[in-house]
């Protein structure tokens, strides 16, 4: 009886602590390499029921999404139901923003698609009979929604998009809403902007040697949190003449970088994000960039030293990266961008492309 | 020392346990309560320890109400031994007589515990037993480690919930001679609640016998245990003879219990008995 | 037949070999902290640590000081982490032997009474949406928010227990039924998380890192470790004589049912103000008192010290991997723990003879 007992405990006591090490293991696992940039090339739905061919003359468009679908949309489009944040302010960029006619919560940019109905919390949690009773002829989304849902929508005739929004993709992006809304020309301009400003900078630092570029550390979120090698925001940071300190080896997406690492690499400068749940008022920036230079891991920086701490909006690293690049670049080559006004590009920007004047704070200092 | 319940009622959750217990045991006497299953020893025992509380309390010790005690000062008076004890977490013997120490201590030991400790594991000859770990004792044993916690606290009243009830028959007679060398040496009152009737008869000085809450009967065994008694309690028949110890001894009879028990027996030990 | 005098020899043989394992473990302590201090993603190694130390200790002594940068990573970077890496692993390995003992099951935890659940929540809530019950806290949402909801946590499972007469099942119970309402809160929290950055930080929160450790946190949480540590060990002759059930405990003077609600207040006390600054570190609290009671059995005088140490040595241990496997990259400590932990515990669980709870 006793020795049954502590047998049959020490297997149950097993059976658990083993199930603990691969919960541990797996958890851990997903946390480290679930990267959102990873794209899982889901196999194309097999040949979607075609309506009946109807009699008035129909034209389709073929677009590879980023999840490498082809994604057959018959033209004209006109009622999009878009469940990606990011995409409705490219979409009304691009002369779009009619056409939706239902948004996830966060699309909220610009200010016209408040009067457009909530149909998603977000990608993830799409409310399919609210879409479906919309008649959409398109459905935008990013990888948040799921495969399941993704083919309950195809199953019914309705194409679905999924674009992330973000680099190194954000141009494809564009160029395939601008073919689904039959605004190319459009796209193309929206492209054509952003990539003067790309162009501006490149030339402008292609001269700089490697000791001439700043090491920067970058840091998303919350403390520590940084953006390695490769990644969207290395890029962005690399492109606008800055040395990334994020070691090159990591292949841990979303890393956390040692205290004492960063105080050893000494960065001359830190940029970090702000993201809408910190607050989007002047105060919001104002007190994360406190919290930096009052931090005690990075008291001994160059940056914190000589009070180089800056602080952007994530949607200027995201859905805007040309005016991110614009902030990025003249932080880091003060005197080299000398001439070139970030804040009033962007302003231009806004005018330009949805008549609005720009209005809130997106970099600080 | 006495030990005097007067009108001792009550209910679990409004079913009445006990009712008006009346009851008193003097300095070295061993009292044994018998009485068939449920019918309220071991409330009647909890009772008296305060670790059931009637809402009326009518427990006294030499006169004083023990409501009126804390827990702690009750604890050096009374000792307890519950019907079975398992410890969640494994303990040397050592270590569980130690307990019985707790309510004198607050933190360190004096030289005193351990001598106290060292001294009742003597008493009941199970100091070879000292350093085991008491999970992995027989039941007799364990019994016994139990027997001298409660006598670690030094009471001078001992309760002891059926602690013969799992033992083999040299255990069961080791604990009983074990407690009247108790009530004898050191002037333990004792109050003991037992199934064995012919244990009770021989080893108690009174007894009483209990009926769904109520006193059916006490006195010397002599008084207590006779046949008719005994049926109107358990509802069997018995003969109760002398024993060579000159204490009652009860023979039950079986012949008319419900047939299907019996029906295993051959019929000549049936009419026998 | 050994005499009363060979009984009390024996006794304290045993016990001086309990104070002799509490002292192994201890050094077993010191040599893991020179390790630690010796070992990280900077270049600071044992030499140049020890020159740190020893000039800071002893000024007049200081030959050929290390340079700032030195002195910083060691002084406070390295260090404070290694102190609330050791101030945690006591407090919550402490917390797990008390609250074990208490009810009686070796299985509880933090994670069973739905502190950690709690404090989850009350994390994720401040992580996604910067909300806090005490309005806005500077830097110290987060921490504020996890340490209250923790403790909101304990009141609700004490309250539910005591509708019921607190018993140490109703306490479990009520733990669980809560800890699984705070879990699916913070599932509910994480599905509508608007920001896609924010879940991966919720995750990390909930596997536990010291990485913003900082002299600040070990000036808040150590006191509070020390004194609820102090007091639990106060308590261990009460959670002994509770090992032998609560009518034995009634007739040895002790009130179970004020120990309970007295080591409840204690536990929660602890492992909330570790947790609010480390982030969920599960397991060291389950484990640590179980090593511990196979080291040196189940007398809570010696098993609640002996606990903390270990828990101390466990988390040291781990938190000094994480730093080092992928450096300069952390990994979160809770991953470690358990990773090492389980192994070693298994391997203790079969090569021990006896079984030291049933």
């Amino acid at each position: 009886m006793e020795v049954n007992y502590l047998k049959k405990t020490t297997v149950a006591l097993t059976v658990v602590l083993i199930a603990l090490i691969v919960g541990a293991s797996v958890y851990g696992v997903y946390t480290l390499y679930s990267s959102p940039a990873s794209p899982t090339p889901s196999p194309s739905p097999s040949s979607t029921p075609s309506l009946s061919p109807t009699p008035q003359q129909t034209e389709t468009v073929t677009v590879v999404d980023e999840t490498g679908v082809s994604v057959e949309v018959t033209l004209p489009v006109t009622r999009i139901v878009n469940i990606a944040p990011g995409a409705a302010e490219i979409l009304c960029a691009i002369g779009g923003g009619e056409k939706i006619v239902g948004r996830d919560a966060y699309s909220t940019f610009p200010p016209s698609m408040s009067a457009v109905p909530i149909v998603a919390e977000s990608s993830f949690g799409p409310n399919m009979e609210q879409i479906l009773e919309l008649n959409p002829d398109l459905i935008i989304a990013d990888q948040g929604l799921s495969d399941a849902n993704r083919q309950k929508f195809e199953a019914v005739g309705v194409p679905v998009i999924v674009e992330m929004l973000m680099e190194p993709r954000l141009e494809d992006a564009i160029r395939n809403f601008g073919t689904v809304l039959g605004e190319l020309d459009k796209a193309n301009d929206y492209i054509n902007f952003t990539q003067s400003y790309e162009t501006l900078v490149k030339d402008r630092i292609a001269t700089l040697s490697q000791s001439e570029k700043p090491t920067v550390y970058f840091e998303w979120y919350q403390p520590w949190y940084t953006s390695s090698l490769g990644d969207s925001w290395d890029e962005l940071i690399v492109s606008a003449g800055g040395q990334n300190i994020a070691p090159s080896t990591l292949n841990v997406s979303n890393p956390i970088l040692s205290p004492e690492y960063v105080a050893e690499q000494s960065p001359e400068i830190i940029v970090r994000m702000l993201t809408r749940m910190d607050g989007e008022d002047n105060a919001a920036f104002e007190t994360l960039r406190n919290e930096i230079l009052s931090r005690t891991g990075l008291s001994t920086t160059t940056a914190v030293k000589e009070s180089n701490v800056f602080i952007i909006h994530n949607n200027l690293l995201v859905l805007r990266p040309a005016i991110g690049l614009l902030y990025l670049a003249k932080w880091f080559h003060p005197t080299l961008f000398a001439d070139i006004d970030p804040a009033a590009i962007h302003v231009q920007m806004i005018q330009k492309y949805f008549g609005i004047t720009l209005s809130g704070v997106f970099a600080y200092p | 020392m006495k030990l005097t319940i007067n009108n001792l009622s009550f209910t679990y959750a409004g079913v009445p346990a006990l009712s008006d217990v009346e009851l008193e045991v003097g300095t070295g006497e061993v009292l044994s309560i018998v009485g068939p299953n449920g019918s309220g020893k071991s409330t009647l025992l909890k009772c008296i320890n305060r670790i059931l509380k009637p809402k009326q309390n009518s427990v006294l010790i030499d006169g004083k109400d023990t409501s009126t005690f804390n827990l702690k000062e009750l604890s050096k008076l009374i000792g307890y031994v519950p019907q079975s004890s398992t410890s969640t977490f494994s303990f040397t013997v050592f270590d569980v007589v130690l307990m019985g120490r707790k309510p004198y201590i607050h933190w360190s030991l004096s030289e005193r515990d351990n001598e106290i400790v060292a001294d009742m594991l003597d008493f009941l000859g199970i100091g070879d037993l000292a350093m085991r770990h008491f999970n992995e004792l027989s039941g007799g044993e364990q019994q016994k480690v139990i027997v001298a916690r409660a006598l670690a606290q030094q009471p001078q009243v001992l309760l002891l919930d059926e602690p013969t009830s799992s033992l083999d028959i040299r255990h069961q007679l080791e604990i009983l001679c074990l407690l009247r060398r108790l009530a004898l040496t050191k002037g333990c009152s004792i109050i003991v609640s037992m199934h064995d009737l012919n244990l009770a008869s021989r080893f108690s000085d009174r007894m009483i016998i209990i009926k769904k809450g109520k006193i059916f009967a006490s006195g010397t065994p002599e008084s207590v245990l006779t046949e008719e008694t005994i049926e109107s309690v358990y509802g069997i028949r018995c003969k109760v003879t002398n024993s060579v110890l000159g204490k009652p001894q009860v023979v039950p009879l079986i012949s008319d219990l419900p047939e299907e028990t019996t029906l295993k027996m051959r019929p000549e030990i049936t009419e026998k008995l | 037949m050994s005499t009363a005098a060979e009984l009390r020899r024996l006794y304290s043989k045993g016990k001086k070999r309990k104070v002799l394992a509490i002292f192994a473990l201890f050094i077993a302590l010191l040599v893991a902290i020179v390790a630690s201090v010796s070992l990280g993603a900077g270049s600071p190694r044992f030499i140049e640590a020890m020159n740190v130390i020893f000039s800071r200790v002893f000024p007049f002594f200081n030959i050929n000081p290390e340079p700032a940068i030195t002195q910083f990573i060691i002084m406070d970077l390295r260090l404070p982490r290694i102190v609330l890496a050791i101030v945690a692993g006591a407090g919550l390995a402490a917390s797990g032997a008390t609250m074990q003992g208490v009810l009686r099951n070796p299985l509880v935890s933090s994670y069973v009474l739905g502190i950690s659940a709690a404090a989850g929540f009350g994390a994720a809530l401040a992580i996604v949406f910067g909300i806090s019950v005490i309005g806005l806290f500077g830097g110290y949402v987060i921490i504020a928010n996890a340490f209250l909801f923790s403790l909101l946590a304990m009141v609700l499972v004490y309250g539910i227990a005591r509708m019921r007469g607190i018993s140490t099942e109703t306490v479990i119970l009520a733990g669980i039924a809560i800890g699984f309402l705070f879990s699916a809160l913070l599932s509910l929290i994480q599905y509508v998380a608007p920001e896609n950055e924010a879940v991966p930080a919720v995750v990390y929160w909930l596997m536990g890192s010291l990485h913003t450790s900082t002299w600040t946190s070990v000036l808040i949480v150590s006191p509070i470790v020390l004194i609820t540590v102090l007091l639990m060990v106060q308590q261990s002759w009460n959670i002994n004589v509770l090992s032998m059930g609560e009518d034995v405990a009634t007739s040895l003077g002790v009130n179970s049912k004020r120990v309970l609600g007295i080591n409840m207040v204690l536990e929660t006390l602890a492992t909330a103000s570790i947790i609010a600054f480390s982030g969920v570190i599960g397991f060291v609290d389950l484990i640590s008192p179980h090593i511990a009671r196979m080291l040196i059995g189940s007398d809570h005088r010696f098993l609640i010290p002996c606990s903390a140490l270990t828990g101390a040595f466990m988390l040291l241990c781990s938190d000094t991997v994480a730093r080092l496997v992928l450096a300069p990259t952390e990994l979160p400590v809770g991953i470690v723990t358990s990773l090492l932990g389980v192994p070693f515990f298994i391997y203790i669980l079969v090569s021990k003879r006896r079984q030291s709870w049933r």
